[in-house]
């Protein structure tokens, strides 16, 4: 039984870790990346570190594991904040239909570049936006 | 499963041989973004991934093996890591943005961002 829980949650790891390198190759820019790469990483990570709990012959083994699984859940918050900073400030390309929120833009006013756009900008009036329209760039 | 004489059987066996084939996927297609991302910024953030898969790997193949120490090597690995990625946010917010899109004269005229500080003002206000 062990043994089943340990192999589901190696599973279900591998396969956010899939999903996170898979939104790291089809999103448009550079933060919906970092998004899909954090996130769903971090989580493949958790659960394929928690998977040893189950399996571990020693309490050493699992606090070990879990070692890992906490520092990884502190450290890759701060690290894509990091990254995300200086992918704003420097400009980075940003996908067209995104709306930036105007108090972060007037606080990093001094010390920013205008980003370059990718793909066609979203209507105006289009709360949805449509499937073909906004269909980013490979 | 059979790895360097050590043998696990059973599902714990499929796990590890079926979400070590995704993480593996994984990484294949994070090393396409490391080597095609468009920015630097991408480049991060995909040898950030890179190093949460081979911890995850790493991991994975302690259970294979049914040996601990590749824990304290994923302890190891995320620590490096996580240096690694402060240090190159900092770096990216130092580098000239003209360099690390590869076009030149990206960068915007004076002007236009002494009228962009001027509307966050005028918003403010």
């Amino acid at each position: 039984m062990d043994e089943i829980a340990a192999a589901a949650l190696l599973i279900l790891g591998g396969v956010f870790c899939f999903a996170a390198s898979l939104g790291l190759v089809r999103f448009p820019d550079v933060y919906m990346r970092m998004h899909a790469a954090t996130k769903a990483g971090t989580l493949g990570m958790l659960f394929i570190a928690i998977a040893i709990v189950f399996v571990s012959p020693s309490v050493e083994v699992m606090v070990r594991a879990l070692l890992v699984a906490l520092f990884v859940l502190i450290t890759a918050p701060i690290g894509s904040h990091l990254v995300g900073r200086a992918a704003y400030r420097t400009g980075a390309p940003r996908w067209a239909p995104t709306l930036e929120d105007e108090g972060c833009r007037a606080v990093f006013a001094e010390h920013r570049r205008e980003p370059e756009m990718i793909g066609e900008p979203a209507a105006e009036t289009a709360a949805p936006p449509s499937a073909a329209a906004s269909q980013p760039p490979a | 499963m059979i790895m360097l004489g050590a043998t696990i059987e059973g599902p714990l066996a499929w796990g590890v041989g079926v979400g070590g084939f995704f993480v593996i996927l994984g990484v294949l297609m994070t090393v396409y973004r490391l080597v095609l991302g468009p920015t630097l910024a991408d480049r991060v953030v995909a040898l950030d991934l890179l190093s949460v898969l081979l911890m995850a790997l790493l991991v994975m193949f302690a259970i294979a093996v049914q040996i601990a120490g590749y824990l304290d090597v994923a302890l190891a690995l995320s620590l490096v890591s996580f240096l690694a990625t402060v240090a190159f946010a900092r770096y990216i917010e130092r580098v000239d943005a003209t360099d690390h899109n590869g076009v030149s004269g990206q960068a915007q005229p004076a002007s236009a961002t002494a009228s962009d500080a001027a509307a966050g003002e005028a918003r403010d206000g």
